[in-house]
């Protein structure tokens, strides 16, 4: 996708920084996880984190003090746009965006010492062990027991739908710490685990891409030293919601259909698709709307830039970008014609694109970390102000 | 989402929306859709005389902050397409952009390829429009001005649409938090609260749609694309919000006592002209390179 609609307005400082970005991911991203049609896994990604943790951009939002860039959001918005500008892979969130500016500012020092360097380096990877078979949208009814037992918590119970549960060292988990507390949002805490303790079962899910993307694990009195509560002991829907505040709007920039939008192009004129009025009239609608969700971005990240952050953003941005995404997936199978079902990869003149890939890779948008469903619920009662 | 405006940017929009309020809102359209022209001339000239034709001059983010005011209190008054064309001493010239043209009957001129060409030399048929306005439909077939004129339209209807349906989605949030049925606030439904939800995005963008490309003229990086498209995404946005307004209002949102439909009823005729959703999509695609291979 060319910048020009993507209202960028870099300041002279950000325009050296953008330009001193571009060219050394250019110079040093593996050419080999470049424009992957599929999600790549954590062991594959790992060479490349440590690259830029060397280079000293893998934390951009992170504060000096925690080995991080200290980066303004600008900055951190233009390593983002810039690593998905040529196709490069970001880093996974588990560790760097969740985990991490969590344990910063509630851990204990004993916890920063012990897990900030390992999601700096990208030695430890990091999965969130929040879902249930029975606890999704309603998370807070959550079942999975963590009981005090001297210095320990026993832990019973299962977490499902963890994406890396299976490549990760360490799950930051919510689990009951007082069934019998009246609310059910209260009795709960966050604990950090280490996955090689005994009594962890972890079976891989195969999804509906083919890949296994998550897993679910089970838990047979798991003993987790007490040390390893994050934040205060039955609180831990308070760090729950601290860490799906953390950067989520510095990375939801619609550039997934952004880069589907440039292969349903290369797709439509191999094809001929592009010579059908109705078919160009469709890219032309979705073109706009890209055009207007990246200007909502960029509004966005003004008012963020300026200290008046819009509460309603991030949800705003997680519904706009999983349904564009979806839409230019659909449009991409279309412009395919009668290759639209191949699973793999089609050759046009302008390179290959995968014409099915995208289909399973957007869905994944609207049901991660919060439905759109639940989105529009949390908007509903928190930017409009509607009745319960 | 707030705007980020200077000082001297957020006085005008204060302005703006005084003024507004005071020579047009719901009751006033309401006469003037029994008057013969739909042209209030008292209205004009107070924003004539208040300047608001040369916000242009300013920049295309002050000219944007008005038209939304404009929108918002349900002005009718050629005001986005007189701004355009910038011409001085209080004269009405209208850009002849299409063969129909709002208040085309009262305009003193029009704006051609090679200058203004005086209405008295022309035939105009009268039209009435929608919303109580009126338009002309001019016979001649004149060459229209240049490419900014248009731009500098299309940019100023999308700001226009955006205070219509942002006054539209305010009306209809209000009733969904007052009405009651099955003994509660009907906005408590969920089925009702995805819909709204879903209106306030397009609300919510298309804002940020507007003033993003008026920030990209006003640094010289706007183009005649980015204009096509804030025309084509505020029409279907401003159309959808009223629509969704209307129906939340039930058998009220169908009453003509009602001022809810007078705000769908604006979106129609500002999105129907000098370039409806469709016509500026493809205006777009030609611009944006989406051509035949």
């Amino acid at each position: 996708m060319s910048d020009e609609f993507s209202f960028l307005v870099d300041s002279r400082e950000d325009a050296i920084f953008r330009a001193e970005v571009r060219g050394w991911i250019e110079a040093n991203v593996p050419r080999t996880l470049l424009n992957r049609a599929f999600r790549i896994e954590p062991a594959e990604l790992r060479p490349w984190h440590r690259k830029l943790y060397e280079r000293g951009w893998i934390a951009p939002h992170w504060p000096k003090s925690a080995g991080g860039m200290g980066a303004t959001l600008d900055q951190q918005v233009i390593l983002y746009e810039e690593m998905v500008r040529v196709g490069a892979p970001t880093p996974y969130p588990h560790g760097l965006n969740f985990i991490g500016p969590t344990i910063i500012e509630l851990g204990t020092e004993a916890q920063k010492a012990k897990h900030l360097p390992g999601i700096l380096t990208g030695d430890v990877t990091w999965c969130q062990g929040y879902s249930e078979p029975n606890a999704g949208s309603d998370l807070a009814s959550l079942k999975t027991r963590a009981e005090l037992v001297g210095d320990e918590f026993v832990i019973n119970g299962q977490k499902i739908w963890t994406t890396n549960g299976h490549f990760a060292d360490w799950m930051f988990a919510l689990v009951r710490t007082d069934p019998t507390a009246p609310k059910k949002q209260q009795g709960l805490s966050m604990l950090l685990i280490d996955l090689k303790t005994p009594g962890i079962t972890i079976r891989p899910i195969k999804t509906i891409v083919g890949d296994a993307e998550f897993a679910e694990e089970f838990f047979d009195n798991v003993r987790v030293p007490k040390e390893n509560l994050l934040g205060k002991l039955n609180d831990g829907w308070t760090v729950a919601n601290h860490v799906l505040g953390n950067e989520r709007f510095a990375t939801g920039t619609p550039r997934m259909a952004a880069e589907l939008i440039e292969q349903t192009k290369r797709m439509a004129a191999a094809t001929g698709a592009m010579d059908d009025a109705v078919f160009r009239d469709r890219l032309a609608a979705l073109v706009i709307d890209h055009m207007a969700v990246s200007a909502y971005y960029r509004h966005g990240a003004q008012l963020h830039g300026a200290g008046k952050a819009s509460p309603a953003a991030s949800s705003v941005m997680k519904i706009q970008c999983g349904e564009l995404a979806q839409r230019a997936a659909a449009l991409l199978a279309d412009a395919a014609g009668d290759y639209g079902a191949v699973y793999g990869d089609v050759a046009t003149p302008d390179g290959p694109v995968h014409p099915t890939a995208p289909t399973f890779e957007a869905r994944r948008m609207s049901v991660g970390s919060g439905t759109t469903e639940i989105q529009r619920v949390i908007l509903a009662r928190r930017a409009l102000g509607l009745p319960n | 989402m707030e705007l980020l405006l200077t000082e001297e940017q957020t006085l005008l929009r204060g302005a703006a929306a005084k003024l507004f309020a005071r020579v047009a809102g719901p009751a006033k359209l309401r006469g003037l859709r029994a008057s013969n022209s739909g042209f209030d001339r008292a209205a004009w000239d107070e924003i004539v005389a208040a300047g608001f034709l040369e916000a242009a001059s300013l920049g295309a983010t002050e000219l944007c902050l008005v038209l939304v005011e404009a929108g918002s209190a349900l002005c009718t008054l050629p005001v986005c397409a007189a701004a355009a064309c910038a011409i001085p001493n209080g004269t009405l010239v209208l850009p002849a952009l299409d063969k129909v043209v709002p208040f085309a009957a009262e305009a003193d001129g029009f704006l051609t390829a090679t200058g203004v060409v005086a209405r008295d030399t022309l035939t105009v048929t009268p039209l009435r429009l929608v919303d109580g306005s009126a338009a002309g439909e001019i016979r001649e077939r004149l060459d229209p001005p240049a490419d900014r004129v248009r731009d500098l339209v299309l940019l100023g209807q999308g700001a226009e649409l955006v205070g219509v349906m942002d006054r539209a989605f305010a009306i209809a949030l209000d009733y969904l938090k007052t009405r009651v049925q099955f003994d509660k606030k009907i906005g408590s439904f969920q089925a009702l609260q995805h819909r709204a939800v879903d209106e306030f995005m397009e609300v919510e963008i298309s804002r940020s749609l507007v003033f993003q490309v008026a920030a990209a003229f006003d640094r010289g990086q706007g183009n005649a694309a980015m204009a096509a498209a804030v025309k084509a995404r505020a029409s279907a946005a401003a159309l959808r919000v009223c629509k969704t307004a209307l129906q939340f209002h039930g058998a009220m949102g169908y009453t003509d006592e009602h001022d809810i439909g007078l705000y769908l009823k604006r979106a129609m005729a500002l999105a129907a002209q000098f370039g409806n959703e469709a016509a500026s999509r493809r205006r777009f695609a030609a611009l944006a390179g989406i051509e035949r291979g």
